[in-house]
């Protein structure tokens, strides 16, 4: 999988797909800043190319 | 493993979400029955549909693990995906315990398999056009500017129009200045080379992703209890 393919992915994985709410979700504070961290890479990686 | 019997169960939870040392991780809803990924994945399942999920710690879910752990979430999918039909779960999703998961699976079952149904025959693909940087020719008036942009804009809406007709679905992610258009189209199999046809018309660099699973059409509106 390249770096494009990698962010590509990331923005698949971690923007869409089945969100599903409710106490019975382990969600650790950590895993949501880890999601935040994952967006600031992609948002890093997804700046305007030249071309 | 968490002991499913009650009343432990509300402890077990309670603790679980404090300091869980296992979790369930969630892939995706499937059809059963299906062909299954290699341990540790392995499916929950339900009548005629299965929850595919792995056994995780959720203290590995950090930082310098996460590209990885990103990988295996898309290659668990895609492998699914390559013999039926998915309905995928954003990444990171953990359930407590299996009891949670499986009563999960019970309570959407109805959303679920009637997602699976409209989602069954096609595949995701992104379509990305990005926008030269326009440069306004000298002497350009407020006004004229507006009227070019408004042009630009309504050119992207027009090609995603002429994208969605080969499409069962498709929604605009972002609109913004950098993309002339930025999509994602739900395309039924037997449409793909007349949707590729026509993204292939499109003038100027284009970008074409996919085939994906169909991680931007999947949603459950049933809460987990």
């Amino acid at each position: 999988m390249t770096a494009d393919d990698l962010v590509e992915v990331l923005d698949r994985v971690i923007t869409a797909g089945v969100v599903v709410h409710g106490d019975v979700l382990i969600s650790l504070a950590g895993v949501d800043l880890i999601r935040l961290d994952l967006r600031a890479l992609l948002a890093a990686v997804d700046t305007p190319e030249v071309r | 493993m968490i002991p499913s019997s009650h009343p432990a169960v509300a402890n077990s939870r309670a603790r679980a979400s404090q300091n869980p040392e296992t979790a369930v991780y969630a892939y995706t809803i499937t059809r059963w029955p299906t062909a299954v990924p290699a341990a540790p994945v392995r499916a929950l399942t339900y009548r005629n549909i299965a929850l595919v999920v792995a056994d995780v710690d959720p203290a590995e879910f950090t930082d310098p693990a996460m590209l990885p752990l990103v990988r295996r979430h898309h290659g668990v999918i895609v492998e699914l995906f390559e013999g039926t039909s998915v309905l995928p779960f954003r990444f990171a999703t953990m359930f407590t315990d299996d009891d949670a998961a499986r009563q999960l699976l019970r309570d959407a079952y109805d959303e679920a398999v009637t997602a699976l149904d409209a989602l069954a025959g096609h595949r995701e693909w992104g379509v990305r056009v990005r926008r030269p940087k326009a440069v306004p020719p000298d002497g350009l008036s407020g006004t004229d500017y507006l009227a070019l942009r408004r042009r630009e804009r309504s050119g992207g809406e027009q090609l995603h129009e002429r994208l969605a007709r080969h499409a069962g679905r498709s929604t605009i992610r972002r609109s913004t200045a950098e993309f002339g258009l930025d999509a994602v189209y739900l395309v039924p199999l037997s449409g793909e080379d007349e949707f590729l046809a026509e993204a292939d018309r499109i003038d100027g660099p284009v970008e074409i992703t996919g085939p994906w699973p169909p991680y931007s059409f999947s949603e459950l509106r049933t809460t987990a209890r």
